[in-house]
């Protein structure tokens, strides 16, 4: 094989450029060493552990009374990093596809992102041009956290995002009218606005304007409308096909919980069994990961897979300090390696890294 | 009501003055005559005419506190109402009581200051008696001078004090020249 400079460039189009988990404990890994050592080391990484872990709240929080309230698990362990997830909830709540161009500005409208950090035992700053030597690369599905105390809704305008009883973190997507302060405002980024109408006009197509060629989409009210009957009839008809100017994010399959519940409340008929069934169902991306990494169910019943996934040492939530009380959790990824491996030092070290360099 | 031989409604009786000293001179002979619904015209402002005039503080900024007032009560009504009694939602877990008070404030300073702002500008138009097409004074030929080189007084009939032959007395002994009356409409 020859490498040769040809003295051109050409853009790639990524959805993580971010290197380092800057010391927040977002992917907490260790060797099996450390892991025996100590089994609760998810719940004390470096930079957390002085902080105490449930901070005192000066409110007293509305109740979510609901019976049944939903929660996720993602376990690194499993996870394969291989995207299954993010093309099933892409397929499951017609979510756009917005072209090389717009992913290139940001505009990625996936509700799943994988994260992918690198990890070395030498501190590296993306930002001073330091980069990592022969990182180990970790990776995170992240998507709407589902946070209790949701940074998000306290910034709307318009209340176009608030809570359910059931604990879910819910768009109003008529209400919405795009200030785009929820997704500024959000710790976790998942949050996803539709820039141009991706789903009724033609999207990442160059179209010769005189001497220039601008994509389509800067063009929109002058496009046609309108999308084929073939994309039509892919659109999964329980959920609303968003347009411009309106938020998005992952809604925990909200269409999949409603359903279920109407299910279980037609077989109760005039008896109180309105309770959905445990784990009788669960959302896209659960359904799609091939290793079972996301488990997804009812966290208020102590039987249900979710909450037996919780209850491992391993069960770590992001940004606990913020008090943003999440009901996605993590479950810490433990690595084996073989110490005879040239590279066995970068391996398990991604929750080592303490800080940002100075 | 006072009328002109021709039957017009008296405005004012007014004098011209040859400078603004002697204007300002003959404001302080109307403000010691105790006379209040009077007023003095310019090319320019003169230094010293509101003193020389006796004209007190302006209470614009009390309707401006009414304003500032009435706008943050409106926002506690709007706010507290709905997310107290009306309509409760759960947004970030922030909670049903007086305690979520501080995610109202911004809207609490902005309708303070929104209705503030009205206020100001509404009273300060009502108490100039503005907007108005037109001015009695205009009913003076020579007071077209006003904006050149001519220096004017007024004292209108409206005055409790205003009788005919004392106010032209008054204007004939501080210096005014070219006194007369100044018809209404």
């Amino acid at each position: 094989m020859k490498v040769t400079k040809v003295g051109r460039a050409y853009p790639l189009s990524i959805t993580q450029e971010h290197f380092s988990i800057e010391g927040r404990g977002l992917v907490r890994e260790a060797t099996l060493e450390r892991y025996r050592a100590d089994n609760d080391f998810a719940k004390k990484i470096p930079g957390e552990e002085e902080r105490p872990h449930q901070l005192p709240s000066i409110y007293t929080h509305p109740p979510l009374d609901a019976p049944q309230q939903w929660g996720m698990t993602v376990d690194l362990n499993v996870c394969t990093g291989c995207s299954a997830c993010v093309i099933a909830c892409q397929s499951e709540n017609n979510i756009p596809i917005v072209g090389k161009l717009q992913v290139a500005h940001g505009r990625a409208m996936h509700w799943i992102r994988i994260d992918r950090y690198y990890a070395s035992r030498k501190p590296f700053d993306q930002d001073r041009g330091d980069w990592p030597e022969d990182p180990e690369i970790v990776h995170e599905p992240m998507m709407c956290q589902h946070c209790e105390n949701a940074p998000c809704e306290t910034v709307c305008p318009v209340n176009a995002t608030v809570h359910s009883e059931d604990g879910l973190n819910v768009m109003a997507y008529n209400r919405c009218i795009g200030t785009r302060y929820c997704s500024n405002n959000c710790p976790f980024k998942v949050r996803r606005f539709n820039y141009f109408d991706y789903n009724q006009r033609p999207v990442g197509k160059k179209k010769i304007a005189g001497a220039l060629s601008i994509y389509e989409e800067y063009f929109a009210p002058l496009t046609t409308k309108g999308a084929p009957d073939i994309i039509k009839m892919q659109k999964n008809p329980n959920v609303t096909v968003r347009m411009r100017g309106v938020m998005e994010k992952c809604t925990f399959c909200v269409q999949r919980i409603e359903e279920a519940k109407i299910a279980a409340h037609a077989r109760a008929g005039a008896s109180a069994e309105t309770l959905i069934p445990r784990d009788s169902f669960t959302t896209a991306c659960a359904q799609a990961c091939p290793t079972e990494a996301i488990v997804f169910g009812d966290i208020k019943d102590p039987e249900s897979r979710v909450s037996k996934m919780k209850k491992q040492d391993r069960n770590y939530r992001l940004l606990e300090y913020l008090n943003v009380n999440t009901r996605t959790s993590y479950l810490a990824r433990i690595r084996n390696p073989n110490p005879k491996m040239p590279d066995a030092a970068n391996i398990g070290v991604a929750s080592l890294e303490e800080k940002v360099p100075e | 009501m006072m009328r002109t031989p021709a039957g017009h409604k008296v405005y004012a009786m007014a004098a011209e003055y040859p400078s603004a000293a002697a204007l300002y001179e003959a404001a302080k002979h109307v403000r010691d005559a105790g006379f209040r619904r009077w007023d003095v015209y310019s090319p320019f402002p003169i230094h010293g005419m509101d003193e020389a005039m006796g004209l007190g503080k302006s209470w614009l900024s009390g309707w401006v506190l009414f304003g500032g007032v009435s706008g943050l009560l409106t926002a506690a009504l709007v706010e507290f109402g709905p997310s107290w009694f009306l309509y409760r939602l759960n947004v970030h877990g922030k909670p049903w009581n007086f305690w979520t008070v501080p995610a109202f404030f911004p809207i609490m300073f902005e309708l303070t200051v929104l209705f503030g702002a009205f206020a100001s500008f509404f009273a300060m138009l009502g108490m100039n008696g503005l907007p108005r097409w037109y001015h009695p004074m205009f009913n003076w030929e020579r007071f077209s001078r006003v904006t050149n080189d001519g220096f004017f007084l007024a004292i209108e009939a409206r005055d409790p004090r205003f009788t005919e032959s004392g106010v032209r007395e008054l204007l004939e002994k501080s210096g005014g020249q070219h006194i007369t009356i100044v018809h209404e409409d």
